[in-house]
């Protein structure tokens, strides 16, 4: 059998074959049993697909259990989006607003904030301490560190390690203890009308919003005074659960996750 | 979330409510038959109709809508398929098919639950590129010009591959009611 018997077949099970064509290789199979066979074959198989019957729609793709479910993931995206900083403007104020009237998308954008402020403020793991060798210790401390003892120098190493370590990602705050001399006062102000709850959070408290409380202090002006070592700083404030960048601040930086971060140099 | 909100990405929650009632039949159709298996099959249809309601905006007025929708589904199943391990049927040489047929005598012994099974699960064991074929044709009725597009083939190429899918699909037919007779 030719490919030509083959093409011819399909087409007649197809119906696409033209009456006197489809009798013409009829009598043509009724000479030739294998293509009598192969035609008997087709037509079987066509009768067989033709009778599978139409699977039923399962309960779960309803319309609204479809749209539901493709809201929800169009909604966890927009919040990623958001809180990786690659949302534009107008989405945003989109995401915002249907926030408000959302209690559920507002939560989970506020889930989400939180856990991206929480791994921001994670501290970086140091790196492993070399065990100290003499030869180490002249190439990195210079030729006067070779008169000092390996336990002294021993110390030496770790201080120069601990002087870099950055405690959070977003920004390097010194690990090391900061003489009370050297901590300058400064008021964090903000008016949050009748506001339940304002904290500030900022890389001096490891961006949590829990550390530094604001008192209302009259009027809807919340306050209060930290002190911190000199040096930059960033932070935002938190205003009933939602944050808030300072609208006084010097200085404003997008913060990555959608809002901005107050800078302030001390 | 809530479900009444009109916030799906390129439509209004009207227009995807029609896009969702028009596809998801014939998707979850396609994606069950490519892929055999009910959970698998309401997943890719989730995801389609997704991807169907963000991509509308980008399809040129006056194209083939279904032939959109089908080509998103078909490409997904592929995709499916390339990562899963099927299991697939060698296949006897076509010629050795000669003489033999598809006894219709004995299958209208088969109720109609069996033989659905009988030919779901030889479509289960072709390759991907023959079970799209007979799906969107022999089970969608799905005209060539519209598979062409789908497919991205020639109609040539396209009706020899029909026929080629066929002829596999009746050798494995051939092959499992060998198999019950023993």
């Amino acid at each position: 059998m030719n490919r030509a018997h083959l093409e011819r077949i399909r087409a007649l099970v197809d119906g696409e074959l033209p009456e006197a064509d489809a009798a013409a290789l009829r009598l043509e199979a009724a000479r030739d049993p294998a293509l009598a066979a192969e035609l008997r074959r087709q037509e079987a198989l066509h009768q067989k697909l033709l009778a599978l019957g139409s699977p039923a729609l399962p309960a779960s793709l309803s319309v609204d259990a479809l749209l539901g479910r493709a809201l929800a993931r169009a909604d966890h995206e927009r919040i990623r989006a958001y809180v990786d900083g690659e949302l534009k403007p107008d989405a945003i104020a989109e995401l915002l607003a249907n926030a408000r009237t959302h209690s559920n998308l507002d939560r989970e954008l506020q889930r989400q904030l939180a856990l991206r402020r929480t791994l921001a403020s994670l501290p970086q793991p140091r790196p492993p301490m070399p065990k100290p060798q003499p030869g180490w210790l002249s190439l990195l401390l210079g030729r006067r560190a070779l008169g000092l003892s390996l336990p002294a120098a021993a110390a030496a190493g770790l201080l120069l390690f601990g002087a870099g370590t950055v405690v959070g990602r977003r920004s390097p705050t010194p690990a090391t203890t900061v003489a009370e001399q050297d901590l300058v006062p400064v008021r964090f102000v903000i008016l949050a009308g009748d506001a339940q709850n304002v904290s500030v959070a900022g890389s001096f408290n490891r961006w949590s919003d829990k550390a530094t409380p604001l008192a209302p202090v009259g009027d809807g002006v919340w306050e209060a005074t930290v002190r911190l070592p000199r040096g930059e700083h960033r932070y935002i404030f938190r205003v009933d659960g939602r944050w808030q960048p300072d609208p006084l601040a010097p200085q404003l930086v997008p913060d990555g996750m959608g809002n901005m971060d107050a800078v302030i140099q001390l | 979330m809530s479900t009444t909100r009109v916030t799906m990405e390129g439509v209004s929650a009207e227009e995807a409510r029609e896009l969702v009632d028009r596809h998801r039949a014939p998707v979850y159709r396609v994606a069950l038959r490519m892929l055999g298996d009910a959970h698998e099959a309401e997943d890719v249809t989730q995801e389609v109709l997704l991807q169907l309601c963000r991509t509308r905006a980008s399809l040129k007025p006056g194209s083939d809508e279904g032939a959109w929708a089908y080509s998103i589904a078909i490409n997904r199943c592929r995709d499916i398929l390339r990562s899963h391990r099927h299991k697939m049927l060698a296949l006897a040489p076509i010629e050795e098919l000669d003489g033999e047929d598809l006894r219709p005598t004995q299958d209208l012994a088969l109720d109609q639950a069996r033989r659905e099974r009988q030919v779901q699960e030889a479509l289960q064991l072709l390759p991907a590129s023959y079970r799209e074929v007979l799906v969107l044709r022999d089970l969608e009725g799905q005209p060539y010009r519209r598979m062409c597009e789908v497919l991205k083939l020639s109609e040539t190429n396209l009706k020899a591959r029909v026929i080629r899918a066929r002829r596999a699909l009746a050798r494995v037919l051939v092959a499992e009611n060998a198999e019950d007779e023993q």
